[in-house]
């Protein structure tokens, strides 16, 4: 351990860390571009410098790293390092880099997506100057297609180059370099071979300026209107952490958050732009029944007199014969598969798990980063909740089925429409129009992927914490809230949970043999296999 | 097949015996290239690329820093005018303005039929013999505008 | 006067094999490889206290001293022969006329450092000095001083060369150095610094031409001999490669602490100024080191001390002279140009910093210079390069010396001749 002695704090810290990151572990800001934590430190943007006595030149904190000096070299006798971030000599190199970056930036930022969340305009605020001493003429040049739905505009460009190195260090595919040298230095692709690779939106995010959008969500909204759902993606087993960006219940974006166990600072493009798959006009706004071959919208109480007269006639009608099959799915969180089960369970029903959802390609990329070839999110759970259920594929002739719905791009196989046709009353949990919806007999409104809360495990046992964007008062009753509301209806008693976290203590309890509660999933993934 | 003519590519392999690993060969085989092919095509440094084991990104990353590498056709002869501070002294200045006027081109660009480029380059490091001008790889050094000249008419 | 790396360059066939082997040639390499350790070797080169001739002046030895031993990489050695830094020519003269005792320096060097390949990094634009090196290994390899085995030991030692390809900034060591891994020359982030990780992250040293050439007469006549050719601090002869307004121009070899006054006017050397217009200043180490004023170098010798007492610096030991009749303005744009072509673009102060003083100077060659563009080109030195006064050093703000080269001359000329500076601002 060494001591030193940061802007008059004393700190204590392993040798071998930088002194960036001994600040920003301790509170002190020091504002830097071009350092990234997951990139080769390169310590050209010269933001981060800071004053270390008995060095004459000001140093970059990204790469400078402290160690215990020798007893006779200690400062005062007892520090081994001491630190200045915000002396005179430091605030005058953040000032003139600042005005160095912006001599040739076209100061654009009413038009720019990244303000306000744009490191240049930050600092400057910070650290820079309400004026500029260049009165030349700025460097202008077009914006570029980079292909993957990026756009680069070199005149925001302040060439970090952490775009270049994401494409070299994290992602491998090295489709991005530099061109020319000095002032004409410029992002580059190489004539015909754009960005192509499944983390190419990460560069968006790993630009700390505006020279690096996604056309996805350009000019679409400014960014200090957005609210921020902090959530998990569900189009893998991975379980990226990711930000959604939403107003309004409309998607703007969706970005990665850090998890050094799951995502690191990733994540893939696919789950990027998922949300655009929702964007349909298939949502199923309304309860639904079917009369006379005609689909029309009821109250959420019609819907369950419906479900309730219809399941007690069919009992009735075929008597010995009368079977209840129910299919679960890994798009489902925990909570929702663990009420789905205590339904089953109750009507003594036949559970069938839709399987067929190794589709992808299992991706590995240098720095570790996986894209699981399974493309739903809760299969870990599935396998816990349900034990024993049969490939849907198996499925049998039933009186009464219950479906909750797939996620786009999945669709059941012909032959198992077909089988589920010969039910006599189907009960569809959904939220957009499917090809089940064609001969549903009751379709109840479900919450999407986006929308609903709960608990999923990824492929590697980590158990996370889905959350919603916007307030869920456009559904009347949550996923799990319905399981439990049919197993109410049709067999007069149901578990009293009132809230997700209650389900989430049960299921955690009962499924997995641990105890945790939902809050504290918030802050961290649990990993269901012990350990961390 | 090979990018390289026969005598190129026994050149191209000689390079790879010397150097520990492929990509350092990245300038000698640019220079080779060149040298063949009269500039460097993004064809070329995709080939180049290809044979250093490396992106074409790369290598552009790589080709595009130096200014010896010619991204777009040169005249025949190119005229490289030193003009660094003490070509300057020794009156490089007028040497450009000259082949500018003799040449209708401005520096940077081609004679029409393809004959002579006219370049301004900063130091070639032969101060002592100024102004210096480098016709293709060939240093002239030393001479006045009329011995420039006759070289020039002669070619 | 003596001379250890010119004395033959007059003679015919000088450059070959056969003439250097006449000499006494590779005596001293063959000695290093048969018979020196390569403490031994460290320790003599110490002892003549030989700094780089390159233009940062460090101690060959102790450079040497740097490589780690006892570790399972290849050593590599490098000959910087990129002589990028304006006004310098002097590298030219050796690898064409004297090619042979740099690769006997380097043989002796490789020893120091347990070497077995080693480059010639050599400015792209000298093809023909190129192909100089190229025969004169091919002839070395055939008398078993080069390639397997060389002298009949068990020692190994190639020299490849390479060429660069137009960048100024691959003088820098490190830049050179990701050159020859083939990359873009960008000076890297020291540490590691080279003899740690250097070439593919191997241990490498990087030597001038005229540093190693100076290796075999220190080897054959000893350290002392060399310290007593100089004076204090700078020992052994220089390369001076003087051009400009003076009479003769060219590359002379004298001893350390040679008046500069001799240089320009004695017949032997330059012969005076040229048309006999009086001197007005001289760039006394390369375009980086900051120009001096008639005044300024009256008594000056040519040594690091000396030249580091007047405020300037040695440097690569390239002198221009300027006549009276020079426009120092022209002077201090044409040099912020050549700066600015040069940057690497990697560090920001450097990449707009420079671009910038040559927008500025660009209003003070052509009009449009304000008086308080003085000012800002001085503040500009400052905050690329670190320099606000010579006494007090300046300590440059960029991840290689560039940054300081650049600030160096643009802010000697603008305060050395700043009434000509003026002039311009009332003259818009």
């Amino acid at each position: 351990m060494a001591l030193i002695l940061m802007d008059g704090k004393e700190i204590q810290i392993e040798n071998g860390a930088t002194v960036l990151s001994a600040a920003y572990r301790n509170g002190i800001e020091i504002p830097h571009y071009c350092f990234h934590p997951a990139m080769k430190i390169v310590g050209s943007c010269r933001m981060c410098l800071v004053e270390i006595d008995g060095m004459p030149k000001l140093q970059t904190s990204c790469s400078t790293k402290i160690g215990e000096a020798l007893p006779n070299r200690k400062i005062d006798g007892k520090y081994d390092m001491v630190i200045q971030t915000q002396s005179e000599k430091v605030k005058k190199a953040r000032k003139t880099t600042l005005e160095f970056l912006l001599l040739n930036h076209p100061l654009d930022c009413p038009v720019c997506d990244q303000a306000g969340e744009c490191f240049l305009q930050d600092y400057t605020y910070e650290y820079g100057s309400s004026h500029s001493r260049f009165i030349e003429e700025k460097l202008v040049r077009p914006k570029e297609d980079f292909g993957s739905g990026i756009q680069h505009d070199p005149n925001r460009c302040i060439m970090c180059t952490r775009c270049i190195r994401f494409t070299r260090e994290v992602s491998g595919t090295k489709e991005l370099h530099k061109i020319e040298r000095g002032n004409h230095n410029k992002i580059g692709i190489f004539e015909d071979k754009p960005l192509d690779n499944p983390l190419a939106g990460n560069v968006t995010d790993v630009c700390p300026v505006g020279a690096m959008l996604p056309k996805d969500s350009l000019h679409k909204e400014r960014v200090w209107n957005y609210d921020v759902a902090e959530t998990v993606c569900g189009v893998c087993a991975r379980g990226c952490n990711t930000n959604v960006s939403y107003r309004e219940n409309q998607i703007f974006r969706i970005t990665p958050r850090r998890n050094m166990d799951i995502n690191d600072w990733w994540m893939c493009d696919r789950g990027r732009y998922f949300h655009h798959e929702f964007e349909t006009k298939n949502r199923i706004e309304t309860p639904k029944c079917r009369q006379n071959s005609e689909l029309i919208s009821v109250s959420w109480e019609g819907v369950f007199n419906f479900v309730r007269e219809d399941f007690a006639r069919v009992r009735k009608e075929q008597k010995d014969n009368f079977s209840v099959g129910i299919v679960a799915s890994p798009f489902l969180t925990n909570e929702e598969l663990f009420t789905l089960s205590d339904l089953a369970h109750s009507l003594d029903a036949t559970v069938y798990r839709f399987v067929d959802t190794k589709i992808g390609e299992k991706q590995e990329f240098p720095q570790g980063f996986k894209i699981s070839d399974d493309f739903s999110p809760n299969s870990a759970g599935l396998d816990k909740i349900f034990t024993n259920a049969d490939d849907v594929a198996n499925l049998k002739k039933h009186s009464v089925l219950f479906v909750p719905s797939l996620v786009a791009g999945f669709e059941f196989s012909d032959s198992t429409v077909e089988q589920m046709k010969k039910a006599k009353l189907v009960i569809a949990i959904q939220d957009e129009k499917s090809a089940i919806s064609d001969f549903a007999n009751a379709i109840l409104p479900a919450q999407n992927f986006y929308e609903k809360t709960g608990s999923i495990v990824n492929e590697d046992g980590w158990i996370q914490r889905m959350n919603p964007i916007g307030q869920s008062e456009k559904f009347r009753y949550n996923n799990w809230e319905i399981f439990l509301k049919l197993q109410n209806l049709l067999v007069g008693k149901s578990a009293q949970f009132s809230s997700v976290s209650e389900v989430f203590s049960n299921v955690i309890r009962e499924k997995f043999g641990l105890e945790a509660t939902f809050f504290g999933l918030k802050k961290e993934a649990i990993q269901m296999n012990g350990g961390k | 097949m090979s990018f390289f003519t026969e005598e190129n590519q026994k050149r191209a392999e000689n390079i790879f015996s010397q150097y520990p690993d492929k990509r350092s060969c990245a300038l000698p085989l640019l220079h080779l290239a060149q040298s063949q092919e009269g500039y460097l095509s993004n064809e070329t440094i995709e080939k180049v690329a290809e044979m250093c084991e490396i992106e074409p990104s790369e290598m552009m990353d790589t080709a595009s820093f130096y200014t010896m590498f010619f991204r777009k056709p040169m005249g025949k002869y190119r005229i490289q005018v030193c003009q660094t501070l003490s070509c300057s002294l020794a009156g490089a200045d007028k040497v450009v303005d000259h082949f500018a006027k003799k040449l209708k081109i401005q520096p940077g660009e081609t004679t029409k039929d393809g004959k002579f480029s006219l370049l301004k380059v900063e130091c070639l490091g032969s101060c002592g013999t100024g102004p210096v001008v480098q016709l293709n790889d060939d240093y002239i050094e030393g001479k006045t505008i009329e011995e420039l000249d006759r070289t020039i008419d002669d070619l | 006067m003596t001379k250890m790396l010119t004395q033959f360059i007059e003679q015919e066939n000088c450059h070959t094999l056969d003439f250097y082997l006449k000499n006494g040639g590779y005596n001293q390499a063959k000695r290093a490889i048969l018979e020196m350790s390569a403490d031994e070797i460290i320790e003599i080169a110490k002892q003549s206290n030989l700094r780089g001739r390159g233009g940062a002046g460090f101690p060959a030895g102790m450079k040497w001293s740097f490589i780690p031993r006892d570790i399972d990489k290849p050593k590599y050695l490098i000959s910087n022969a990129d002589e990028g830094e304006p006004g310098t020519f002097k590298d030219r003269v050796l690898l064409s006329k004297n090619p042979h005792q740099m690769f006997d320096g380097m043989i002796i060097a490789a020893k120091a450092i347990d070497c077995h390949l080693a480059f010639v990094y050599i400015r792209g634009e000298f093809k023909k000095e190129a192909e100089i090196l190229e025969n004169a290994i091919a002839e070395a390899k055939e008398k078993n001083i080069l390639g397997k085995r060389i002298f009949g030991s068990d020692f190994d030692f190639d020299i490849v060369v390479h060429r660069g390809a137009g960048a100024y900034i691959c003088g820098e060591e490190t830049a050179l150095i990701e050159s020859i891994e083939g990359k873009r020359g960008q000076p890297r982030i020291k540490p590691p610094f080279p003899a740690i990780e250097g070439y593919l992250q191997c241990p490498t040293v990087v030597n001038n031409v005229e540093t190693f050439a100076a290796l075999p007469p220190i080897f054959e006549n000893g350290a002392q001999w060399f310290v007593d050719l100089g004076v204090e601090n700078s020992a052994g002869t220089k390369l001076f490669s003087i051009s400009g307004h003076v009479k003769n121009p060219g590359v002379f070899e004298v001893p350390m602490g040679t008046p500069l006054h001799d240089l320009i006017y004695n017949d032997e050397f330059c012969g005076g100024m040229k048309d006999d217009i009086p001197l007005k200043s001289v760039i006394p180490g390369g375009s980086s080191s900051p120009i001096l004023t008639a005044k300024e170098i009256d008594g000056l010798t040519m040594d690091y001390d000396a030249i580091q007492k007047a405020g300037s610096m040695l440097g690569s030991g390239a002198v221009i002279v300027m006549n009276e009749t020079t426009d120092m303005v022209q002077v201090c744009y044409n040099l912020a140009r050549f700066y600015a072509h040069e940057s690497c673009g990697q560090c920001t102060p450097c990449r707009e910093g420079t671009a910038w003083l040559i927008k500025i100077l660009k209003r003070f060659t052509s009009g449009g210079a304000r008086q308080e563009d003085i000012e800002l080109l001085l503040d500009i030195t400052d905050n690329i390069g670190g320099l606000v006064d010579f006494s007090q050093g300046s300590f440059g703000k960029t991840i290689c010396p560039f940054g300081e080269a650049v600030s160096w001359p643009v802010r000697a000329l603008v305060e050395k001749f700043l009434p000509e500076f003026e002039k311009r601002v009332q003259e818009k």
